[in-house]
């Protein structure tokens, strides 16, 4: 019989953990708010004050560990915590900050639109939170089994938000496929987990001591082939997380039939999780197996950039054409974790914040523009949109163009990013592929962009278009103008954005 | 013959093999979500024989993990498709062909 008092356990953190306590924790206040306020009218505003102190304290507690962990008293620099599960870094604070910004846009965007669609609004917002602390726990994992719990932490609720709207068959249909298909690649992930801990006998990343990175830099493994199946296999289940070609097929139809804002929180916030495990499972704890992970990566990247272009141009829906540029913009960001250098992961960091404010701005329009319902969004209905909401189509076209790369947005600065790294790794024929896809994109953004300029089908010339104003909702609004500021304002002064980016370093 | 644990680790391959299989070629959802519990279970049969000859308990501890996970699949996933198959009859995933393209 084992003696309780014989067992070691480990010594707690707290302030390593503590804004995704925040976070989960005002989640939990809410669902206790509802199960007692019941159907009360102020259960509402009150989740909503919940969730801004969650996710406004998580950004808090999350800054001041960036200050804090390169004057950590004891360690000067990051460190691991909670028996080495959980690593405290600038390059995972980044994407916190990033994650939490995204889910912060995306839940001021979701108020109007709750109240429009009648959604369960309570539950929405809990079931955000908790999706939005997975993703903070991912940014921060250092071991693959709670690479593993993050990354179902952050789907469940993503699979329930995707499939809530209960009036529309397409959005349960979308949770559907993204339930069967994510819960797919949930098993094939933690296969591979088990077979690198066959491997290597561990399941942490990096740590001094026992961990995956110590034991591959201290021994030759005369015969590596589980390892490298693992690692594959690790591949393939952050490849769907991160929607990447060819394991992007679901992407499409969720990001179609899900909830407007949801698409825009999944195409955010998820992407950043999903680049967070990858990069820091790759740049730490396999980064002496770089010959083995770089051509599969290079595979990934150049199959994404082209298919998810090539397959938007055939798209007649504006949501459905967006799914497919967020897989080509998941290519972009592997050119950079192609690059296995500082550059190539300042430059990825750098390309998932500035497509944070692009995506979320581009479905913020989207949002804004449904009305009762959210299932038509053919680009054939978008025609004539600048007649009827010059504004509104103004922001779509900012959006739509900094995605394509267009000079002075925040779209190019990201893109230039990733080639220069790309080069300077000498990967030229990856940067070529790269900018190839950019000009094939650059297509469909502008045909969608010329639909809203140019007359509805069927209109005659000279009738004065049909002046039925929008009212934007404030929440919106704010939400529009930061998306906006933050794609001009990254395109005009990228120092700031790398600036940053280059102090997220990985722990190592 | 003695039973190494390589055994297990081809039982579990097997397994999660016939898992993975029969997800992308059954159409029952019901069905397929067997098939998604058959391979979280496979990978727990590998963790548990690595465990064993690494002489580690990690691998153990990973399973209850796995079990835990599994069980809030259930729940979530089981929600979803009753409240999809409220609205239409039978549970098969080629009628669920709305969205595509």
């Amino acid at each position: 019989m084992i003696a309780a008092a014989h067992l070691q356990t480990p010594g707690i953190y707290w302030l390593s953990i503590l804004p995704v306590v925040v976070l989960a924790g005002s989640g939990v206040a809410i669902v206790l708010t509802r199960a007692i306020g019941r159907n009360s009218a102020v259960v509402f505003p009150v989740s909503l004050v919940i969730a801004a102190a969650g996710v406004i304290g998580a950004a808090v507690l999350a800054v001041f560990q960036w200050v804090d962990v390169e004057r950590n008293g004891s360690s000067g620099g990051p460190y691991t915590a909670i028996a080495k599960m959980v690593v405290i870094d600038r390059f995972g604070i980044f994407l916190e900050l990033v994650i939490l910004g995204a889910t912060a846009l995306a839940l001021l965007l979701s108020i109007a639109y709750l109240q429009r669609q009648e959604l369960p609004r309570v539950e929405y917002v809990a079931l955000l939170l908790f999706s939005a602390s997975g993703m903070l726990i991912m940014a921060t994992a250092n071991d693959l089994i709670v690479v593993f719990l993050a990354l179902e932490i952050l789907s469940i609720p993503l699979y329930v938000l995707v499939a809530l709207d209960r009036s529309r068959l397409s959005s349960q249909e979308a949770g559907i496929k993204y339930f069967v298909l994510g819960s797919f690649s949930s098993a094939i992930f933690l296969y591979g987990v088990a077979l690198v801990y066959g491997g290597t006998g561990t399941t942490t990343l990096f740590a001094g001591g026992r961990s995956i990175a110590a034991f591959l830099s201290g021994n030759v493994l005369l015969d590596n082939s589980t390892l490298l199946i693992g690692l594959m296999l690790l591949l393939v289940g952050l490849g769907f997380k991160v929607a990447a070609v060819p394991f992007h097929m679901w992407t499409p139809d969720v990001y179609q039939g899900a909830p407007t804002p949801i698409t825009g929180f999944m195409a955010s916030a998820t992407k950043a999780a999903g680049f967070a495990a990858l990069l820091r499972v790759l740049y730490t704890a396999f980064a002496s197996y770089r010959v083995d992970w770089a051509p599969a990566i290079w595979a990934l990247a150049v199959l994404s950039l082209l298919v998810g272009s090539i397959a938007a141009l055939l798209q007649s829906d504006l949501k459905r054409m967006l799914a497919y540029s967020s897989i080509s913009h998941a290519g972009y960001v592997l050119i950079g974790v192609q690059a296995a250098s500082s550059r190539g992961r300042e430059s990825a960091l750098a390309y998932l914040l500035i497509y944070a404010f692009m995506v979320i701005g581009s479905f913020g329009v989207i949002t804004v523009l449904t009305g009762r319902g959210d299932d038509d969004h053919t680009i054939a209905g978008y025609r004539g949109l600048a007649a009827r909401e010059p504004l509104l189509a103004g922001l779509l076209t900012l959006f739509l163009l900094a995605q394509a790369g267009v000079p002075l947005t925040g779209g190019f600065v990201a893109k230039l990013g990733v080639f220069e790294a790309a080069e300077a790794s000498n990967e030229y024929a990856l940067a070529l592929i790269g900018m190839l896809a950019a000009a094939i994109a650059a297509y469909f953004y502008l045909r969608a962009v010329i639909a809203f300029y140019s007359a509805p089908e069927g209109a005659e010339p000279d009738a004065a278009p049909a002046r039925r104003r929008i009212r934007i909702d404030p929440w919106s609004g704010f939400v529009l103008l930061v998306a906006a500021a933050g794609v001009l304002v990254t395109g005009f002064a990228p120092e700031l954005v790398f600036h940053f980016a280059r102090q997220a370093t990985l722990i190592g | 013959m003695t039973i190494t644990g390589n055994y297990y680790l081809i039982v579990a391959l097997l397994l999660f093999t016939i898992g993975a299989t029969g997800l992308l070629i059954r159409r029952n959802v019901l069905v397929m979500f067997m098939c998604i519990e058959l391979m979280l279970n496979a990978v727990n049969l590998t963790f548990v024989t690595f465990a064993k000859m690494l002489d580690d308990v990690g691998g153990q501890v990973i399973v209850f993990f796995t079990l835990v996970v599994a069980a809030a699949e259930v729940a979530v996933g089981l929600a979803i498709i009753v409240a999809i198959f409220r609205r239409r009859r039978g549970a098969t995933a080629d009628d669920i062909d709305l969205l595509r393209g």
